[in-house]
């Protein structure tokens, strides 16, 4: 088991390097001068001969990204060209809020597609399949914003049930928190629900035709106890690695629900920083994203032999 | 053993079996009209191919039939009790308490993400009411009865460290702990190789008389049936054909179906001549090495692990040589490699006196057409998305000397030869298991190949439908002359095609020799075990009981 | 064709059924459109729907119908494109890597694994600030981020159609490398590319949706139903229609998409391998 772990680890090292590189580089990609670049155009000549400096612009490349790389270990991300602010600092916070939502949505969904597919599976071909993948279906195919639009348009705007702009920090009121993030909360519980409930289906389609299924049912085994402790931690496996990749996903890239709820989460200030070309923070939303899929996916990789002990021994 | 007029223990009574017919389709009727008896501690085998619904009949007892099939006629009785009239949770009582069941694939019959323990013991929590340290106590000794070494280790263990022989063990015990007075056995031993598959169904009879327990076995091995049982039904298509004593059935079989499938035993042959003193050597396999590389770790490169070591073996022009193993012995990856499909780390193979290492680009392409391989599964070794006729071709591709029309020509004939005339348009999911091993061995005589190397050819395929594949294939030897390197673990098959024998194990030959006098007379350990664990109707059978 | 259309079920039906009626939406707006998709008439600004504008207009008296029409047209095309550059750089580097094995397969998958640790919407967000906006970028920005999947999905099943006997049978038949891949790798590697072709269709189009939306996609003033959405936000309490067409149109859509890939997969898989 250990072994397991060290191994994983192990593995995600080459890749952070590589997501990093590859980070440096896309800033680089930019044509023009790489300090006027992250100063932005109306920098006066001793800040761009500063940040020249800084970055080593004269040295070569594979040192400058040495450099920058070492600045990022330390959470150095540099400095916001458009507010002034450390990177570091504004990524975090709004990564919070981003994480609020994503973490309860993905749960809840998980959730609702563990209990919807394994019941479908079982009750194959039946009504309430064709309803689960029917409900999956329509889901699959609604975009996300677009959910989220008529959501707020039906209990924001007309019912008034709900706050739908904007957000309360929860060191201010709890409460209101809460009230703000439930519309984004229900609208990416909904989106992700479909693709997680399909995944789960299949596979618990896959594992009730196995023997050792019957054999459980061989032995006197109650269906509930068959399906509970047989079939659930087989058939949740292939669904557990989707709901990693899913997760670490979700946590850079709900921009487009941050955007139809107004939250100020990391999605919204990438896209900020996108539009007006403030390139350190667009820099350091891509590498902070990746290393934080990376993380969940070895995660939830140290969770898999859980359900499937069959990992640790390959 | 004469079953008592008192209430037998099983009871079938005009059984019909059928698909439920939704959506379109009708139902069809998978089994028909089945009766029979199994009286308390009687072994009684149920024989059929596949198709023939044994594995059905079987599952319906504890009504366990899958999705979309069910039972329209007939009573399944228990002692008297009717099965299938008992509300769920009653049949759930008669589930492993009074019925057992073990089926057929070691590799999934046993949940891989849960312990052994607690899979031992949930039979018995739900059975017996009994402490959870009594019932670590009884799996312990369960477990030491079915001869597993270190039972507190297996039980804190998962099902995927142990080998599918040992899983059968285990999956035995855990069925046997409850105690049951029948025993179904579907198919327990197909997946093993002959030494396991022995091992098993010898602890399995010696359990079921410990306990007085009747058993049901599902095979299609006729060679077990005389081995194990006492009576057998035989089943063909969803109808029963004959049922009886084994002994009489198989001594003097009545029904045509019993026949033909007695007939279709590989049985030696008077006529197999090895071929003259005077033809030439073939092949030549001298000190051969084969590894696998092995999978690298972190900080350094894989250990590579020997499959085949240090073998040397002859073959001459027109003679068929069988190579015997078990799976893992190694003689797949040789045969693989005197085609040169493998490399080899150590030794040589020599082809009409070249060595494959240092054949010529043309000398090589010569080979190619020379040598030819008839693969183990006639599901994976043709292209599902070509016609017959493009695969049978496909070696005469290569073959400069012909033009289209003569190619054609040629596949034409070889079909016909193979008794597949029209088929040359069809693709290979439109046809059955033994058709498909048909077109293979035609697309491996169409180049008119000097050497055969046959991995496995029949082992897949039914017992009826074995024995047209093996006749075709000699009759095609003794007409093209072609020699045969002929690779089985089916000692049976062995005797009817093969005039010389070489037996593997761990990678090594272990002896070596004409098959009459190597049968009759083994020197070595593993080739006597082999010949002892292969059931066949020809062997003296042991004493039973 | 028959048979497959007595096998299908009402959801293969009702995915031809929408997207054909997509594509003959397309055809029509190719030749005809009710009025100019961006010709403003500050006349009739958000009008709702009626005889004269079945879909209502917009806040600068736009058409919603004709503007959704134009923008069917230029997401179905930006789809089309990046689905034709995905497959065909994902399938050969997944054939490569599958076949060939050894380094090459670690340096391609090292390149597919950095590229997906980045989420889809901000490797493409990346992109576009690098490249500007433009339907050029978008296309190359979404190629990048899927190819990775191609990749993993060809690759995988090369892996499996690999172990098959059948391409061991066509080596000693005497094929070389390349033979075998072209004619027995490759035929049996289109079936599941084919599907993930319409899958990845049906994501490209939301992407490309998803992108306008956040005002990085297609440039005004050309619609897309994207676009379309955002800019209904600041009317929606007045001018609900804006909001719900241009989501239902690419609801529909997708939906379409989903079902008729569904179908394919279904209809290629048991029929191939019984």
């Amino acid at each position: 088991m250990l072994g397991y772990i060290c191994k994983r680890l192990l593995l995600t090292l080459p890749t952070l390097l590589l997501v990093a590189v590859a980070v440096f580089l896309i800033i680089r990609l930019i044509p023009g001068d790489p300090a006027v670049v992250l100063l932005g155009e109306g920098a006066d000549a001793a800040s761009i001969a500063g940040v020249r400096a800084d970055l080593g612009l004269d040295r070569p490349l594979p040192v400058q990204f040495f450099s920058w790389f070492g600045h990022a270990l330390r959470g150095d991300l540099g400095r916001s060209i458009v507010s002034g602010e450390p990177v570091g600092a504004s990524i975090l916070q709004h990564f919070g809020i981003t994480a609020a939502v994503v973490l309860v949505a993905v749960t809840f969904a998980t959730l609702i597609a563990a209990a919807a597919g394994l019941i479908a599976a079982w009750r194959r071909n039946t009504a309430i399949d064709l309803a689960v993948v029917g409900a999956a279906t329509v889901v699959l195919a609604v975009p996300s914003f677009w959910l989220g639009l008529v959501l707020l348009l039906l209990f924001g705007l007309k019912l008034g049930w709900l706050p739908f702009v904007g957000y309360v920090p929860f060191s201010e009121s709890a409460g209101q928190a809460v009230l703000f993030l439930v519309l984004p909360v229900v609208t990416l519980t909904i989106t992700e629900s479909g693709v997680l409930t399909r995944m789960m289906r299949a596979s618990s389609i896959d594992v009730l035709q196995l023997d050792y299924v019957t054999h459980a049912r061989a032995k006197g085994l109650s269906e509930r106890a068959v399906l509970v402790r047989h079939v659930f931690p087989n058939a949740f496996a292939p669904t557990l690695t989707l709901v990693g990749l899913t997760l670490g996903h979700l946590l850079g890239g709900i921009a487009v629900i941050e955007t139809v709820f107004t939250l100020p989460g990391l999605g919204r200030l990438m896209v900020d920083s996108v539009l007006a070309r403030d390139y350190p923070v667009v820099q350091g939303c891509l590498l902070f994203t990746a290393v934080v899929y990376v993380v969940v996916n070895l995660l939830v990789d140290l969770c898999y032999p859980i359900f499937d002990p069959r990992v640790t021994a390959r | 053993m004469i079953a008592s007029v008192a209430a037998p223990l099983l009871r079938f009574d005009g059984v019909r079996i059928e698909t439920s017919g939704r959506a379109g389709s009708e139902a069809r009727t998978l089994l028909e009209g089945l009766s029979f008896d199994v009286a308390a501690g009687e072994f009684v085998a149920v024989v059929g191919e596949s198709g023939s619904g044994k594995t059905l009949a079987a599952r319906s007892i504890l009504n366990l039939l899958p999705a979309g099939v069910r039972q329209t006629a007939g009573r399944i009785e228990l002692q008297g009790r009717d099965l299938s009239q008992l509300s769920a949770p009653e049949m759930r009582q008669v589930r492993g308490a009074q019925i057992g069941m073990v089926f057929q694939e070691p590799m999934v019959s046993l949940n891989p993400a849960m312990t052994l323990e607690r899979q031992l013991a949930e039979g018995m929590q739900l059975h017996r009411n009994l402490p959870s340290d009594e019932i670590r106590r009884q799996s312990i000794a369960m477990l030491e009865r079915v001869r597993i070494s270190n039972p507190l280790r297996c039980l804190k263990s998962y099902p995927h460290e142990f080998s599918g022989g040992m899983r059968q063990r285990i999956m035995l015990a855990s069925v046997l702990l409850l105690k049951p007075k029948l025993l179904i056995a579907d198919e327990p031993t197909t997946a093993l190789d002959t030494l396991s598959q022995r091992e098993v169904l010898e602890l399995m009879v010696e359990l079921a008389h410990d306990n007085g327990a009747a058993v049901l076995l599902i095979t299609h091995d006729l060679g077990l049936v005389a081995r194990y049982t006492e009576r057998a039904i035989v089943l063909e298509k969803g109808r029963l054909m004959e049922s009886g004593f084994t002994d009489e059935i198989l001594a003097n079989p009545q029904n045509p179906y019993t026949q033909r499938l007695v007939a279709s035993l590989p049985r030696g042959r008077a006529d197999l001549v090895p071929p003259p003193d005077s033809a030439p050597t073939l092949l030549q396999v001298r000190q051969a090495c084969i590894e696998y590389p092995g999978r690298p770790g972190i900080w350094r490169a894989g250990v590579p692990t020997q499959v085949v070591h240090g073998v040397s073996l002859d073959v001459r022009a027109g003679e068929i040589v069988a190579v015997v193993g078990a799976s893992g012995s190694g003689k797949s990856t040789l045969g693989r490699a005197v085609l040169g499909l493998k490399p080899l780390a150590a030794g040589t193979i020599s082809f009409d006196g070249i060595e494959l290492a240092a054949m010529t680009a043309a000398q090589r392409k010569q080979f190619r057409r020379d040598a030819q391989l008839v693969f183990q599964d006639p599901y994976s070794s043709l292209d599902p998305r070509r016609r017959v006729r493009d695969i049978v071709g496909a070696t005469l591709r290569h073959v400069d000397d012909l033009d289209a029309a003569e190619r054609r020509a040629r596949v034409q004939s070889i079909l016909e030869e193979v008794g597949l005339s029209s088929f040359g348009d069809r693709f290979p999911h439109q046809m059955s298991g033994g058709q498909r091993q048909r077109v293979a061995i035609a697309r491996a005589v169409v180049s008119r190949p000097r050497l055969v190397v046959a991995d496995e050819p029949v082992s897949a395929l039914d017992v009826t439908i074995q024995q047209q594949v093996l006749t075709l294939l000699q009759t095609l030897q003794a007409q093209y002359g072609f020699a045969c390197l002929f690779i089985t673990h089916d000692l049976a098959v062995v005797r009817q095609i093969a005039t010389r024998v070489v037996v593997m194990s761990g990678g090594i030959v272990v002896e070596e020799g004409p098959v009459a006098s190597v049968f009759a007379a083994p020197a070595h350990k593993y080739t006597r075990e082999l010949l002892e664990a292969t059931p066949s109707l020809e062997v003296a059978v042991l004493p039973r009981c | 064709m028959r048979v497959w259309l007595r096998h299908a079920g009402s959801g293969a039906i009702l995915g031809i059924s929408l997207v054909g009626a997509l594509l003959l939406t397309i055809a029509i707006g190719l030749v005809w459109m009710p009025y100019n998709p961006i010709a403003i008439d500050l006349a009739h600004p958000l009008a709702p729907p009626a005889l004269h504008h079945w879909f209502g207009t917009d806040e600068f008296g736009r058409d919603v119908l004709s503007r959704s029409m134009l923008g069917a047209r230029i997401s179905v095309l930006i789809a089309l494109a990046t689905v034709a550059v995905a497959i065909t750089l994902g399938t050969t580097l997944g054939l490569l890597a599958g076949y060939l094995r050894g380094w090459t397969d670690r340096v391609l998958m090292m390149g597919t694994d950095t590229v997906l640790a980045f989420p889809g919407i901000l490797l493409a967000l990346a992109l576009i600030a690098v490249l500007g906006s433009s339907n050029g970028s978008i296309i190359l920005a979404l190629s990048t981020a899927y190819t990775p999947s191609v990749v993993r999905v060809v690759r995988s099943t090369v892996l499996s159609i690999r172990e098959r006997e059948f391409i061991e049978a066509s080596r000693s038949a005497g094929d070389s490398a390349l033979e075998t891949i072209v004619r027995h790798v490759l035929p049996n590697v289109l079936p599941p590319v084919v599907v993930l072709a319409t899958s990845l269709f049906g994501w490209a189009m939301l992407s490309e949706s998803a992108l306008s939306f956040l005002g990085v996609g297609v440039p005004p003033p050309a619609p897309t139903w994207g676009n379309m959405l955002s800019e209904s936000r600041p009317y929606m309490d007045i001018a609900g229609w804006l909001s719900i067409v241009p989501g239902l149109c690419i609801a529909g859509t997708l939906l379409g998409i989903n079902l008729l890939g569904d179908a394919l997969r279904d209809w290629l898989d048991p029929r191939r391998e019984s």
